[in-house]
């Protein structure tokens, strides 16, 4: 009977060098490299040894190079592993690649070696993330975890499974978009699903609203850009590589940098001009600016007329409405409306596409249809037709925008009153013109889809989309922008099943929601570091029969498995990336044999579908998977062992064609993809649901509201168990300013609690006038290091109502001094 | 004599990511706790709003290193090319020339007992395999390395830089690009 091992989460950062050594020179022994398969693809200059480098490194050794790639949700880095004798002993980013590898790239030298990896299968000896595991062989893992599922299946079908596979690993044979774990489940008959995501839901809906769908990313482009809006994101850190063309179009060409950001982050410390916002009044302020660039003309007229619905008459309800007389008695900005936006009708006529709805023609003096050639489509006055007012949506988006004076502007966002016809004029003032948003925490909040749409109002009428380094710009890559990749093996329809919103896992957990959740398997996921509510959650795994966690580490969600399975590191599987962060696609070549028992998810997915009776397909060499992979791309695996391969024009321009998958084929700033589902077609601005100013009970306990920062050492809940990041990065820090902090007694440094009825976590507090007054921040996640400072356990698990999207930047907190008890 | 070599740093295109840092410890395999670049970050107040900016700092491989002056076991020394190494062979550990260095560059190692710090990756100059490893690997280049005389023509390159030490004490071998945009 093997003793249960205690796996202590707080001791993982304790290893010194020597405990490394040990550790290297053991598995130098063990672990020579098979050769089989395995391709030299670069040799240092002349074939010389690259020199002492990493520990131990011998002097006649001879190095030898693989190529693979950093394969969390961040640039998708291409990386060099430098091996000698089997061992790895550096990696570096790849000088050739579009953008070179940080410190959580090179660092994953420390990852692969580090002696807290899991070693072998593990199955749970005590209570519930209780800590106490017993040793068990491979076999008995899946044989237990097979049978089991069969079990459950037999009895409460599909529906009684969730699977997680996160954003440690997006590569083709692992849990990429696409990957073959999301297959596995798929020919398992399917699970219950996750409905919508905790990343960036409010983008696609917002994007959906307006342009019909499709994503915007053109860093690249970066360098043709004159002019940058950082939006409620910090691209010096989510982007830190791209920021190389940022740079270059700023030294080449004076483009400017504004960032709106209620800290002083990394990128406002960069910027010309840095503008705090309360954090969820983005569409206030946008909707000042859109007032600015209406009141002012600065706008593209004739580009928004051709491309967008702007002409497009309206009218509201039977008998028409007065919008300009009616308009001069509506209340300032942030306040309801005094008529429901939700009643307005688009004029339709008889064509299709644009040529269904009805623009007023200037120049004939009727109304015509707005494909209608050589007309003049009206974008001011009032018309009347058949009896009835109508005016163009431009009219209407004027009225709404008119209440967002620049006092209105103040009040609701806090920024300077003079703030918002300085930015508008800025950015209207020179083309191309690029708003960075990137999956903004901005559009993590209440109202979220409504910062995108401001976004992408701004870019439309100012006629950026569609023009080299102008746009909206997003975090995206070959998959998001028309791309398309195999699934490693065929998939199947299957029977739909109800699912569970992403923010609310917890609560349908806990009350067994829409249906008794029994097997939870997760793959590479930080499902109690990054899921809202997190306690809840916990406490809704008491209902759970059977928790499978697949990880290089024992991370927080791990501690609370039935099972831990150990997954090898980027290095020592073959592997392929084609994702949704960088366009490249990239070979991810094994460099180095696994070590311990480690096994790739990909060898763990096929044989529990081997068990289950459906591994044929799965069961095929790496390469045959990879080639079926890659065949819709055009590029072959031949070509990749050369290096990266960017298979999309270059350079890449979104929505070059300006054609919109909406129902006009245009720009619709009057969305009927919002008005079908029962929203405002027209941008206005809404306040957050949890905020100070909003909920006053809340506030008397809460008053502070909460937002959640990215840093450069961690992505989502991966990185964290890289000691030479932790050294640098050693705890969760909280930022406050000095007059919040001082009521408070709290100093700069000092341990504190931060906490709401949702939760306690402690934190280390950085007394900084960087940040808005009555707003605090937190690293996101901060996931498997300490639970005790993870940070969603602070956060809502309500949802935005567009997008259905995570709302974790609209919350509220307060701070007190001392560590939690 | 080689020319002496030297790091540049511009501070508008510094990130504060820090893979310069972990680039020196995977290319030097330096344990935990020796640091032998830091980004340290500067914060203030000025009349314009707060800022902050970042500085990368190592070695300066000093022209006239006080470390090396300071060191009793003569362990310390310049290269012909400006790079200043230690010896650990002849270190015994007496940590003076940490005491000496105004930049905190000397790490004193538990593991060896020894001193140890920035050796400008002198084996890859020495192999001709490329430059420091910090610099080779920043995202940015904000980093940067080459021969002192040309650094130091750089436009806006400056020995004076935030809260440093006055530059004359050991004559650095760095120069900087000060943030143009701090709100002061």
């Amino acid at each position: 009977m093997p003793k249960p091992e205690a796996a202590d989460p707080d001791d993982a950062f304790s290893a010194s060098r020597r405990d490394f050594l040990k550790w290297s020179a053991l598995v130098g022994g063990a672990a020579a490299l098979g050769g089989g398969g395995l391709l030299l693809s670069r040799c240092p200059t002349g074939g010389a040894p690259a020199g002492v480098s990493g520990a131990g490194a011998g002097a006649a050794a001879v190095t030898r190079i693989f190529r693979t790639a950093n394969t969390p949700e961040c640039l998708h880095c291409a990386l060099l592993a430098h091996v000698e004798d089997g061992r790895l002993v550096k990696v570096t980013g790849d000088p050739d690649f579009n953008v070179l590898a940080c410190a959580r790239g090179i660092s994953r030298i420390r990852q692969l070696y580090s002696p807290h990896r899991l070693k072998y299968p593990m199955r749970r000896a005590g209570r519930r993330g209780g800590d106490r595991w017993e040793r068990v062989t491979w076999e008995e893992a899946l044989d237990t975890i097979a049978e089991r599922y069969r079990r459950i299946l037999e009895e409460d079908g599909n529906r009684a499974f969730l699977a997680f596979g996160g954003t440690g690993n997006w590569s083709a044979l692992s849990t990429g978009v696409r990957g073959l774990y999301s297959a596995f489940w798929n020919r398992f008959g399917g699970a219950t699903p996750i409905i919508s995501q905790l990343c960036c839901a409010s983008v696609s809906s917002g994007f959906n609203a307006t342009f019909g769908g499709g994503r915007s990313e053109f860093r690249d482009e970066w360098v043709h850009s004159r002019f940058f809006l950082a939006w409620g994101n910090n691209p010096a850190v989510s982007n830190q590589g791209y920021m190389k063309n940022l740079f270059q179009a700023r030294e080449e060409h004076g483009a400017r940098l504004v960032t709106i950001d209620p800290r002083l982050s990394e990128t406002a410390a960069l910027s010309d001009r840095w503008i705090q916002i309360r954090p969820g009044t983005d569409a206030a302020f946008a909707l000042g600016m859109i007032k600015v660039l209406l009141d002012e003309g600065l706008f593209d007229e004739e580009y928004v007329r051709r491309h967008t619905n702007a002409p497009f008459l309206v009218r509201l309800g039977e008998r028409g409405y007065d919008l300009q007389g009616a308009s001069r008695g509506w209340p300032a900005g942030g306040e309801t409306l005094p008529v429901d936006l939700r009643g307005l009708r688009l004029l339709t006529g008889g064509g299709s596409g644009a040529g269904s709805f009805v623009v007023w023609d200037e120049r004939g003096g009727r109304p015509v249809p707005a494909d209608t050639p050589g007309a003049q489509a009206a974008l001011r006055g009032s018309f009347t037709i058949d009896g009835v007012r109508h005016q163009p949506v431009f009219e209407w988006m004027r009225a709404i925008a008119a209440r967002y004076t620049p006092e209105a502007v103040h009040r609701i966002t806090g920024a300077s009153a003079d703030a918002v016809a300085a930015v508008a004029r800025e950015y209207a003032s020179v083309k191309p013109a690029a708003i960075i948003q990137n999956m903004a925490g901005a559009q993590r909040t209440d109202h979220g889809t409504l910062t995108v749409i401001g976004h992408l109002y701004l870019a439309s009428l100012t006629g950026n989309v569609g023009l080299l380094g102008g746009g909206v710009n997003d975090n995206g890559g070959y998959l998001s922008e028309g791309g398309t990749i195999n699934t490693p093996v065929p998939t199947q329809r299957n029977p739909r099943i109800d699912g569970i919103p992403a923010t609310k896992l917890g609560e349908y957990l806990v009350e067994r929601k829409p249906h008794p959740i029994r097997a939870i398997h997760v793959a590479g996921a930080g499902v109690l570091t990054q899921y809202p509510n997190t306690r809840r959650i916990i406490a809704g795994l008491d209902n759970i029969d059977l928790m499978v966690v697949q990880d290089i580490f024992m991370t927080t969600t791990a501690r609370y498995a039935d099972f831990v399975l150990p997954v090898t590191t980027l290095f020592e599987t073959r592997n392929l990336l084609a994702g949704i962060r960088s366009r490249y696609i990239q070979l991810m070549e094994q460099a180095i044999e696994p070590l311990f028992e480690s096994r790739s998810d990909r060898w763990i997915m096929t044989e529990l579908a081997t068990r289950l009776g459906f591994g044929d397909d799965f069961d095929k060499p790496d390469d045959e998977l990879l080639r079926h992979v890659l065949e819709p791309t055009g590029v072959s695996l031949e070509q990749l062992e050369e290096g990266p391969v960017n298979p999309m024009p270059d350079p890449w321009i979104p929505f070059a064609d300006k054609k919109f998958n909406t129902p006009s084929g245009r720009i619709e700033f009057f969305s009927l993809y919002l008005q079908e589902r029962g929203f405002d077609p027209l941008l206005e601005y809404l306040h957050p649901v949890e905020a100070p100013w909003v909920d006053e009970t809340r506030a008397a306990r809460y008053p502070l509201q909460l937002i959640n920062r990215k840093n450069h050492n961690h992505v989502n809940s991966s990185f964290h168990h890289h000691d030479f990041l932790t050294e640098i990065w050693a705890s969760q820090v909280l930022q406050i300013h000095p007059e919040d902090a001082k009521p408070r007694g709290i100093e700069d440094g000092a341990r504190i609690r931060v906490f709401n009825d949702r939760g306690e976590i402690e934190a280390m507090a950085q007394v900084t006038r960087g940040i808005m007054r009555g707003v605090v921040s937190v690293t996101t996640g901060w996931g498997g290091v300490n639970e005790k400072q993870t940070a969603s356990i602070l956060s809502p698990d309500k949802y935005e109502p567009i997008s259905l999207g995570h709302t974790l930047n609209s919350s509220m907190v307060d701070v007190a001094g001392g560590g939690a008890a | 004599m080689s020319r002496q070599v030297a790091f540049f740093f511009d501070a508008n295109r510094c990130t504060g990511c820090r893979t310069c840092e972990v680039a020196c410890k995977v290319e030097n395999g330096v344990e935990l706790g020796p640091r032998w670049r830091k980004v340290r970050t500067v914060e203030g107040d000025g009349r314009g709003g707060p800022y902050m900016y970042h500085v990368s700092m190592s070695c300066n491989h000093c022209e006239v290193p006080v470390c090396a002056e300071a060191c009793p076991s003569g362990a310390i020394t310049k290269r012909p090319d400006g790079i200043v190494i230690v010896d650990e062979s002849k270190c015994i550990g007496a940590r003076l020339c940490a005491w000496a260095c105004p930049y905190d560059a000397p790490q004193f190692s538990e593991e060896t007992g020894k001193m140890e710090k920035c050796n400008f990756c002198s084996h890859r100059i020495d192999a001709g395999t490329g430059g420091p490893a910090c610099a080779e690997a920043c995202p940015t280049k904000a980093l940067q390395w080459g021969p002192l005389d040309e650094v130091a023509a750089k436009q806006g390159a400056t020995d004076r830089f935030g809260p440093l030490p006055d530059a004359d004490i050991t004559k650095p071998a760095i120069r900087f690009i000060p943030l143009k945009l701090v709100r002061a």
